[in-house]
């Protein structure tokens, strides 16, 4: 890995550890914004353009934009409960990370297939690192996958808004939205 | 191939570091922001391999999961929102607390 | 496209344009259709599975490979239809009770479930595959919730997801490295680049069992089932515990069969090892329930259990007894959670009268779900003549047949000690000296769960009589799979 490479891992490790350690879940939300643009970072790196632009665009951008709302529409932002990393429950859980990263290492030792089996094995198309490729594939090998995630979104806006749609019959007075914001 | 076995370590630790945040998390939302971390930990280790195997198989993996990602976190967040309101107006139905 | 896209497309249209045909209805609130709302679903379910007819004799790939058209897409295809379309009829009851104006929303997404759940199934790459996963993942999540203003469904919602969420991340995770150890998504690519199974692959493997453990609620990933079944509107949670349960199974089937298939000898421990604590678990937990909801969800685990034994044996028929046992399964569970639905119906009802108690007398009051319910409990506790016990049957002999007597040893005992909790429920219903119900039932049975309940118990009687053909098409299902 290059210089480059090494120094946003880093970064990459250290935001993620703001979000995982932070008191404020605002500030979670902002260290995860800072992690995927360090990620996007990565995608250039590695030459896939387009790629890293959708991860700013749509992760960064829009994901992460409503989570950073409803944290406020709720008023969460006031709540400082940071998780106390001394408790031995705690300890424990990390312990048992610990050696979950162990397993993981072992795996990525054993090494890579060295060579696809039936990829898209044409290199020129692989590093133009623009959309023209992936629009071809998308439309040809993938095309079940992808029609099948159009409507993967179709029922998530259905459900989404379903689920979050206030009652036509009123609950007592003060009661919702409002509480939360006269809530102490 | 160094390249592509750094990018996976990064991948490894990256998610690690979020299934730490899930099971220690005590906000909800924090919660749904450690799954996205690791979530992102997986996208980095498709599209390290898609680059080692010359592909764009990975790649194309990595913009599934990225809409996937997009659809869940909506739906999750309308439910965490269905449940605060449902938290603060406790009256309608008291009798089922679900334990554990 | 090819011919075999176009076959391979037929269902699936009409599935979507069925989908879409329902939401522009309701959209423009077309009141005026001759049947009731809930039929349109169960029409839909009914046309879709027609047009699966021609998979039933084909063993081929569409859509570059992505897609199996095969027995084994056939048979999971109509159990999930005939699973959703169950539903439909079950929750006829309940749109009379509500106070809100009834939209489509929820019937449309169990119709994306079903989807889902079937191209789960019929996937033969990865990506189909967690596409397909997601989808139905995504609806269930929202069904869960569907009670709005009870806070034990979006309590059960929000638990569902957080877990759910996490657990498709890790078979995300084991799907990554999958493909970096052979260096294909294809199911028919990785069998073919295995070769010496490399600990990349194999801790991908264990990482995607992890994944599919939780959506299978194989023990000890099943502590968010009983919460969330409970929590959860009842007729959602028989479409969780059949529909859901079933497609999970059916893709980690073709999935580990033809994917994984030569290295079985690696994983056949892990999956031995969750087998038997989940039959255990489940069942020394169901014993102490009091609720039938929870009672239905640790018996769910259990079963999961059962099921899972065969895939120790999948070169001795045990692949064709999970495949049957599904089928069983499926109409044993649906009719015992339709009768829940029914003796519970109206949205408040159904999360007070959840006590096995609050069954007394049900047997002389109401002779229809007294049957329906006691023909479900005997063939869940794998009594002869019901269907229940072939599967079991199957189930063991093949797992004998491969050298694991130890286990069916232990399934065995397990059937056994499961009977003290359902003939408890038979035992509530019919001799607890009550001849009355203790409460006031809401109404007379609806056309809707009367019909269900009819097929369901009539399929398990059926089931245990004749299941040879049944059996049949199941072992030329799994024989297909394999040679893919």
């Amino acid at each position: 890995m290059s210089l480059a490479a090494i120094i946003f891992s880093i970064l990459t490790i250290i935001s993620s550890l703001g979000v995982i350690g932070c008191a404020n879940p605002l500030n979670s939300a902002l260290c995860l914004v800072l992690t995927l643009f360090f990620v996007a970072a990565h995608y250039a790196m590695m030459g896939a353009h387009f790629v890293a632009a959708i991860q700013v665009l749509v992760y960064a951008g829009a994901i992460m934009v409503l989570v950073i709302f409803v944290i406020m529409l709720l008023g969460l932002e006031r709540d400082e409960s940071s998780s106390d990393f001394k408790k031995p429950r705690n300890v424990l859980t990390a312990a048992v990370i610990g050696l979950f990263i162990g397993m993981l290492i072992v795996a990525v030792q054993s090494g890579v297939a060295g060579a696809p089996v039936d990829g898209l094995a044409d290199a020129s198309i692989v590093n133009d690192g623009g959309g023209h490729a992936i629009g071809q594939v998308l439309f040809t090998r993938y095309v079940l996958p992808f029609e099948i995630t159009g409507m993967l979104l179709l029922a998530a806006i259905i459900g989404a808004v379903y689920i979050a749609h206030e009652q036509r019959k009123p609950l007592a007075e003060g009661r919702g939205l409002k509480a939360v914001r006269n809530r102490e | 191939m160094g390249a592509v076995t750094g990018y996976l370590y990064l991948s490894a630790l990256l998610f690690s570091l979020g299934v730490l945040g899930v099971l220690v998390g005590r906000n909800t939302i924090v919660i749904l922001m450690c799954v996205e971390l690791m979530l992102n930990a997986v996208n980095i280790a498709f599209e390290a391999l898609s680059v080692h195997f010359q592909t764009l198989d990975g790649q194309i993996a990595v913009f599934f999961v990225m809409s996937v990602a997009a659809a869940e976190v909506a739906v999750g967040l309308a439910i965490v929102i269905t449940l605060f309101r449902n938290y603060l107006s406790v009256e309608t139905h008291d009798a089922v607390t679900l334990r554990g | 496209m090819s011919t075999i896209d176009i076959i391979a497309a037929a269902p699936l249209f009409c599935m979507t344009f069925g989908i879409l045909a329902l939401l522009v209805l309701d959209l423009f609130r077309i009141d005026a259709l001759p049947f009731p709302r809930l039929w349109w679903g169960v029409g839909i379910c009914g046309a879709t599975a027609f047009l699966f007819w021609p998979f039933l004799s084909m063993n081929e790939t569409a859509f570059s490979g992505m897609m199996a058209v095969d027995t084994f897409t056939f048979a999971f295809a109509l159990m999930i239809l005939g699973g959703s379309a169950v539903t439909f009829m079950l929750s006829d009851e309940l749109l009379e009770g509500q106070r809100v104006e009834p939209s489509a929303d929820l019937d449309l997404l169990v119709l994306f479930s079903a989807l889902g759940g079937i191209m789960m199934v019929a996937a033969t790459h990865m990506m189909l595959l967690f596409v397909g996963f997601e989808l139905l993942s995504i609806c269930v999540y929202v069904l869960t919730g569907s009670a709005r203003n009870q806070r034990a469904s979006s309590e059960g919602a929000l638990k569902y997801f957080i877990l759910g969420a996490f657990s498709s991340a890790f078979l995300l995770y084991g799907m990554a490295l999958v493909y970096g150890a052979t260096g294909s998504m294809y199911y028919s690519g990785i069998a073919a680049h295995i070769g010496e199974p490399s600990m990349m692959l194999l801790i991908g493997i264990g990482l995607m069992i992890f994944g599919f453990g939780f959506k299978v609620s194989l023990v000890p990933f099943h502590f968010w089932t009983p919460d969330v079944y409970q929590g959860a509107p009842t007729s959602m949670s028989g479409f969780m515990a059949v529909v859901v349960k079933a497609a999970a199974f059916g893709a980690f089937f073709r999935l580990m069969a033809s994917g994984f298939g030569s290295v079985s000898a690696s994983w056949s421990a892990m999956v031995a090892v969750l087998a038997v604590l989940s039959m255990t678990i489940g069942n020394v937990i169901a014993l102490r329930q009091t609720s039938v909801k929870r009672m239905l969800a640790y018996s769910s685990i259990a079963h999961a259990g059962y099921a899972m034994v065969g895939f120790l044996a999948l070169g001795e028929g045990g692949g064709a007894a999970v495949v049957f046992y599904m089928l069983v399964y499926s109409l044993m569970t649906l009719a015992a959670f339709g009768v829940v639905l029914v003796v519970s119906s109206g949205t408040e009802a159904q999360y007070d009268q959840d006590s096995i108690e609050s069954l007394q007398g049900l047997g002389w009051t109401h002779p229809l779900l007294g049957i329906a319910m006691t023909v479900a409990m005997l063939s869940l506790a794998g009594v002869p003549p019901l269907g229940g016990f072939i599967g079991k049957f199957y189930l063991f002999s093949a797992a004998v047949r491969a050298g694991y007597t130890s286990i069916a040893v232990v399934a065995a005992l397990n059937s056994v000690i499961s009977l003290y909790y359902y003939l408890r429920v038979v035992v509530v219903m019919y001799f607890s000296g009550e001849r009355q119900l203790s409460w006031e039932p809401p109404r007379v049975l609806v056309f809707g769960p009367r019909l269900a309940l009819i097929l369901l118990t009539t399929g398990t009687l059926y089931m245990g009589i004749f299941s040879s053909r049944y059996y049949e098409t199941a072992q030329i299902a799994v024989r297909s799979l394999m040679q893919l």
